[in-house]
């Protein structure tokens, strides 16, 4: 199971990108938990400085701006 | 029928010009990416770090919440506390939508520009120079986590040209998808205004400059919006158009792009009261400044 985390605190940016990576997996049938970290510390102790940022399985995928369907749709695919 | 074409025709000019701006710096990302310009910063001096700073400030295009992360990224790899807060003045304040935007305002749009540019430059230099001069950054709270390593994607080494186009393309468009509400209800907020405020006495006598509570009054007004330009500047070129004076116009926009309750909450989490309450009141001393400046001129 994937285990994905967006990262950022803005609603306009980092919630909008939560909620299209959960549209993704549910139109891709997978099994996946997506977090949203709000909280400042957790972009900080990874040194982003973009957000939203996204990580998968503990890799950093995304960082800045609101990832495209087909860029989420290529992350999951993986 | 002619206020629906009047309507169709500025909302497309509007989408235009946002697509154009944000495909433009969308192109450049790679040359303003915090990380290129935080290195690029160590060891400079402070007003080249300054300048930097507050131009990576014009070009990224940041919500203001957005622009938290850069302050803190710049704060731990121990770029002065100054140049970061230059940089987070200027970010929401001055946008590459801002530069495309204002030059075509009513009433002298390119001096408009010039003035509105310089006045951000400054507020962003001047409360940088003082931060560092009195050491405001005894006034941060943010206790910084340990780094923890984590592994990133491999990007592919220099985007081909027509990649890089492609991903700007996307980039503004999907900026444009998510501002397009906001684009018609800015534009139909200008309208109302045309209707029901230009011809009223309330315009000749409070709106066009001839109070000195003006300016003050539209900056407090401001502040509890939070909208970037690409949002505001329809309304605020429609109540030029009616005839609002443009030191008013002005402090209105600047208020409610670079003063935001979200932008607030998150710095309240980094720096103490104290400061964040001066940091609001420098932000709207200069804005008062520059709309009196505005109105005289």
């Amino acid at each position: 199971m994937k285990h994905i985390e967006v990262l950022g605190s803005c609603s306009c940016c980092c919630g909008k990108t939560e909620k299209k990576i959960k549209a993704a997996i549910e139109r891709m049938h997978l099994e996946a938990v997506v977090v949203w970290q709000k909280d400042l510390a957790a972009t900080a102790q990874y040194n982003i400085m973009k957000t939203p940022a996204v990580i998968i399985d503990g890799t950093i995928v995304h960082e800045g701006g609101i990832p495209s369907d087909e860029q989420i749709a290529s992350w999951l695919a993986e | 029928m002619d206020i629906v074409y009047s309507f169709f025709a500025e909302t497309l000019k509007i989408l235009a010009l946002i697509y154009t701006a944000t495909f433009a710096v969308g192109l450049l990302q790679d040359v303003f990416s915090p990380e290129k310009i935080r290195d690029y910063i160590k060891g400079k001096s402070v007003w080249v770090g300054y300048m930097a700073a507050i131009g990576m400030g014009i070009f990224t295009p940041f919500c203001s919440c957005s622009s938290i992360p850069v302050f803190l990224g710049f704060l731990s790899a121990g770029i002065p506390f100054g140049i970061s807060a230059a940089f987070l003045i200027s970010s929401p304040l001055i946008s590459e939508t801002a530069l495309i935007l204002l030059p075509s305002v009513p009433h002298h749009g390119g001096w408009l520009t010039v003035v509105y540019i310089l006045s951000g430059t400054l507020t962003a230099l001047s409360g940088g120079y003082l931060a560092d001069r009195f050491k405001l950054e005894s006034n941060i709270i943010f206790k910084f986590p340990e780094r923890k390593p984590i592994s990133r994607k491999q990007q592919a080494e220099a985007a081909k040209i027509g990649e890089r186009v492609l991903s700007a393309n996307l980039f503004a468009y999907s900026t444009l998808k998510s501002i397009f509400p906001y684009v018609l209800i800015s534009l139909a907020a200008g309208f109302a205004f045309q209707q029901y405020f230009s011809t009223r006495p309330i315009m000749q006598l409070y709106l066009q400059g001839q109070k000195w509570w003006e300016v003050p009054a539209a900056v407090v007004l401001g502040i509890p919006f939070y909208a970037n330009h690409g949002a505001l500047m329809p309304f605020i070129d429609s109540i030029l158009e009616q005839g609002v004076a443009p030191g008013t116009g002005m402090a209105l926009l600047m208020s409610a792009t670079a003063i935001s309750l979200p932008e607030m909450i998150l710095l309240k989490k980094i720096i103490n009261l104290k400061l964040l309450v001066l940091f609001v009141l420098w932000l709207i001393l200069f804005f008062v400044l520059t709309g009196y400046l505005l109105n005289i001129l």
